[in-house]
């Protein structure tokens, strides 16, 4: 599949005036296919708004190049940016002028055939003046400001100046939207009212989105893909749909039983697959198809399951990995394990389930600090 | 795309609020200069008539008083003895032509004539008005590209497919375009109510061109000479303001430059500072086109100045072409 935006070695060194160098991207290379929502996602200072900013040719690259639709940023700026749209940072919009006269100055920077090409049907009769009302008028309606184009922008609210904002950035459909941070100081009508206009936007026009957010949760409802960046270094690249697979593409399945050894024991027995006990939860590593017939056989066997649940990592737990470990914490997940195995060295030395509710894990971490 | 770029810029620059409050104020100032024309802030001083003894006799009296100036160990400045030429240049144009017991205007360097007429009146008020309008001129000019590299717009903008010469370019010729319109409404609205106020002057003028060539021409070309001078000014002033805005992203910066020249210009000319018989004041003046215009050594001073203004639109447009817009 052709990509829609291709970054090779990308990376952005900025010198300060003593001489000293500051690595802003370090060698950072991803593609974003046809269709593709990937969120960007990184602390403050990670060189988020700093990629963003060299793919829209705003900042020039020290090393590596941006490929557009095939164009190179570098080299055929317009070409490349002719498929791009979007925010950088936030929608700063002319203050003084109303929604309708921002839409239309941008609008007069559009290419007419740009112009056709978004509105689709019955144009060719269309003057350029009376393309860009109608689109005006249609990227209004599709963002909800129809009622209130003609006020001056600094009377609107955030949420409204964000969907302004891409309301302009859809006045031609692009290939790529690249949004940086669209939902930041919205309220959770406004983060919801983003998340609706993108969904719109992607399934009507079958866009590819790139977007960029402290968000994490909105991001793992809104994106296929997320590309972690930490201290200028891409730090993971995960499918989100594909969060609750393993390393080698399992699912976790976790069951609660009465008889956690001899549920694992059977399991390996049977089928083979990697168990582990922690407590009364017994954890499987299966394909996703295998999840019925363990259970059926788990029945037929006599065992107990009060509970069967495919454990799934949120984004939230790969994003403070990847930042922690690009950080030099290591791996948060290991930083917790200690928590398991006190926790496993707690049950052992006194048998006892009754002090693990979740208030008493403070004690236990405050127990391994001690220990370390 | 520039066209439609261009287009938009212009729109932009029309704010109705600020058209409205500059329309009010340029109205109060044009009759606060037209009531205080009419008094003796502006001395009157009537066209002269010449017969052929009194012009031999001034004629003598002038070369003398250049000889005495030029001879070894005078303290006569480099100014004043071109002020004399002038006037010797004047006066054999009129021997020559025979315009004896004719009523002249001599519009030289040495001579202010405020004859209270329809003419001068235009010429003189024009020249108080335009500081207002440079002033905005300069607003809008610093403000092109630096404001909106502040506010963030210009990320927007450049998300757009044009290149960034084509940025500047349409921006420039719109805040240019833009500030001529105003100065042409200015100069209208000048000219109508100094010719409702004062009558024409049906007498003719001798203008001395870069302190060689005297023209005679009706009165009524000091009107023309004056829009072209008032208006140049102002242009090489917005350009300046737009350039030096452009180049340091910075909105104050591009006011104050060009404002703080003049001063210099006044200070140096205080001073008299003078280096191998070339005075610093006379160089400033180099700079600026309402001086240019008046200088004796127009053919050295006009390029120079438009070399200045073009190296300083060449380096906006390099500078915003190659530095980052974070």
């Amino acid at each position: 599949m052709t990509e829609v935006l291709k970054v090779v070695g990308l990376s952005k060194t900025y010198r300060r005036r003593h001489g000293e160098e500051i690595c802003a991207v370090n060698n950072i290379s991803f593609n974003i296919y046809p269709g593709e929502i990937v969120g960007f996602l990184g602390p403050n200072g990670a060189g988020k708004s700093t990629t963003i900013k060299m793919i829209t040719g705003l900042v020039s690259p020290t090393a590596g190049d941006i490929y557009i639709m095939g164009h190179s940023v570098r080299t055929e700026k317009i070409a490349a940016i002719t498929h791009v749209s979007g925010i950088i940072e936030s929608p700063d919009l002319y203050r003084e002028m109303s929604g309708y006269n921002n839409l239309k100055y941008f609008a007069r920077l559009c290419s007419t055939e740009a112009l056709k090409v978004s509105i689709g049907a019955n144009v060719q009769n269309l003057t350029r003046r009376q393309l860009e009302e109608r689109r005006i008028f249609e990227v209004l309606e599709m963002v909800g400001l129809s009622q209130r184009k003609n006020e001056q922008v600094k009377k609107y609210s955030l949420g409204m100046k964000q969907r302004l904002g891409i309301a302009q950035a859809m006045l031609t459909v692009p290939k790529l939207l690249i949004l940086d941070e669209p939902a930041n100081g919205l309220d959770p009508t406004g983060i919801r009212s983003i998340r609706e206009i993108l969904k719109y936007f992607c399934n009507q026009y079958n866009l590819s989105v790139f977007i960029s957010s402290h968000l994490l949760t909105e991001m793992q409802l809104l994106c296929d893909r997320a590309l972690i960046i930490s201290n200028g270094v891409i730090t993971a690249d995960r499918n989100v749909n594909e969060l609750n697979h393993d390393a080698e593409g399992l699912v976790v399945i976790k069951m609660r039983t009465d008889e956690p050894m001899g549920v694992a024991t059977h399991i390996e027995k049977t089928f083979g697959f990697k168990t582990n006990v922690e407590g009364e939860h017994v954890r499987v590593h299966a394909p996703c198809e295998s999840i019925s017939q363990i259970s059926k056989e788990l029945i037929i066997a006599g065992f107990n399951i009060y509970s069967l649940t495919e454990e799934a990592q949120s984004l939230e737990d790969i994003y403070f990995n990847s930042v922690s470990v690009a950080k030099g914490f290591g791996n948060v997940t290991e930083m917790n394990m200690p928590v398991n195995k006190t926790t496993r060295d707690y049950l052992t030395k006194d048998n006892d389930t009754s002090s693990l509710a979740h208030g008493d894990l403070r004690n236990i971490d405050d127990e391994h600090e001690e220990n370390v | 795309m520039f066209g439609r770029l261009f287009l938009g810029e212009l729109k932009k620059l029309f704010k109705v609020k600020t058209v409205i409050i500059f329309t009010a104020f340029i109205i109060v100032l044009l009759f606060i200069a037209l009531i205080a024309y009419g008094t003796d802030i502006f001395p009157e001083l009537d066209a002269k008539k010449y017969n052929e003894s009194e012009l031999k006799n001034e004629l003598m009296n002038l070369k003398l008083t250049l000889q005495i100036a030029n001879s070894a160990g005078s303290m006569v400045a480099n100014e004043e003895k071109q002020l004399i030429k002038n006037k010797i240049l004047v006066l054999e144009y009129i021997k020559e032509n025979e315009l004896y017991d004719q009523s002249l205007h001599l519009n030289g360097e040495d001579e202010q004539l405020f004859s209270r007429t329809a003419e001068t009146a235009t010429s003189t008020i024009m020249e108080i008005l335009i500081v207002a309008v440079v002033i905005y001129g300069l607003v809008l000019g610093a403000s092109a590209i630096a404001s909106e590299i502040k506010d963030g717009t210009m990320k927007l903008v450049l998300l757009r497919p044009l290149t960034r010469n084509q940025l500047v370019g349409a921006k420039l010729l719109a805040t240019v375009t833009y500030v001529v319109a105003v100065h042409m409404c200015v100069f209208i609205l000048c000219l109508i109510l100094s010719h409702i106020v004062y009558e024409k002057d049906q007498t003719k003028t001798l203008y001395l061109f870069n302190s060689s060539v005297v023209y005679l021409a009706p009165r009524s070309a000091l009107i023309g000479i004056s829009y072209f001078v008032t208006l140049l000014s102002l242009l090489s002033k917005t350009v300046l303001a737009f350039s030096i805005g452009t180049i340091t992203r910075n909105r104050i910066i591009g006011i104050a430059v060009p404002l703080l020249e003049p001063i210099l210009a006044s200070m140096l000319s205080i001073l008299n500072t003078t280096v191998r018989n070339l005075s610093f004041s006379v160089v400033i003046q180099w700079f600026d086109f309402f001086t240019v215009i008046n200088t004796n050594n127009f053919y050295v001073s006009f390029p120079m100045l438009i070399l200045y203004i073009g190296g300083l639109i060449l380096g906006a447009f390099i500078v915003f072409k190659k530095r980052d817009i974070s």
